[in-house]
């Protein structure tokens, strides 16, 4: 029982960087679009 | 340059999932909580690492006086307290677990603490010059000054004091005790953390340019 709940806490700090990760990757993939954009605008 | 953001999206994530499930060793008054070296090393060597772009940026400016060197040296330094910051939250969070609280004033923590001083007095003294050259030159100088001291706080001190937190990387025999399996994850992430260091570094300095741009077209 132990080791499952170790184990369950680890695969829940997996998926909760995992998630912190994809959003500072989504967020920079958009800023990147935003500037993009202006630059064209300019 | 897209093809390397989607290889930093596959390779971090990897790396991300190898830090927190690959089987380390035992160690000592650590155990798993040792995985905090694949992400908090990482973040404090990107801050000195930014830091130092600072001071060469700063340096540019100084010999070729164009403000975009200026607007480098600030994205860089930006970029640089931010991962001074993330490596100051990630160990306190360990230090509560190992250590039983946030803050403890070890020299480790102490010497983080006075270089975010250092840096946080950076952006006060270019919020609180108007003219945009003597700013930007005052600025260089005192990036270059205070990019001296980081080696002192990040590598050295921690070596001359006796501290509760563990080894260096390199320790003081001048040795790394780590298997081949964590060096591997350990360096990895090191790389990961530096390409996404010069994204941001690159965007950045994008955004500063459209601004330089604005400035000059409305004067």
């Amino acid at each position: 029982m132990t080791d499952f709940f170790a184990s369950l806490s680890s695969y829940i700090v997996l998926a909760v960087t995992l998630i912190g990760w994809f959003s500072v990757f989504v967020f920079m993939m958009l800023t990147d679009r935003k500037i993009s954009k202006l630059e064209k605008d300019k | 340059m897209k093809a390397l953001r989607y290889f930093l999206f596959i390779f971090m994530t990897a790396v991300i999932c190898f830090a927190l499930l690959y089987p380390i060793p035992y160690i000592p008054a650590l155990g798993n909580r040792a995985r905090i070296l694949y992400f908090h090393v990482p973040m404090s060597w990107t801050a000195v690492l930014a830091f130092m772009m600072s001071m060469v940026y700063g340096i540019q400016y100084l010999r070729k006086k164009d403000l975009l060197y200026d607007r480098k040296s600030v994205s860089a330094a930006s970029l640089g307290f931010l991962f001074t910051v993330l490596a100051t939250i990630t160990g306190a969070m360990w230090a509560k677990f190992n250590w039983g609280a946030f803050w403890n004033w070890d020299p480790r923590q102490t010497s983080i603490f006075v270089l975010m001083l250092v840096y946080g007095a950076y952006f006060a003294l270019r919020s609180a010059i108007e003219s945009e050259e003597t700013r930007a030159k005052l600025s260089s100088v005192y990036a270059i000054l205070s990019a001296v001291t980081v080696p002192f706080f990040v590598f050295i001190m921690p070596r001359l004091v006796e501290s509760l937190h563990p080894d260096p990387i390199v320790n003081t025999q001048g040795k790394i005790n780590m298997n081949t399996g964590m060096l591997l994850i350990f360096l990895s992430s090191l790389t990961a953390y530096t390409i996404l260091f010069f994204w941001m570094l690159q965007q950045k300095v994008r955004i500063a340019k459209l601004n330089l741009r604005m400035e000059i077209n409305e004067s």
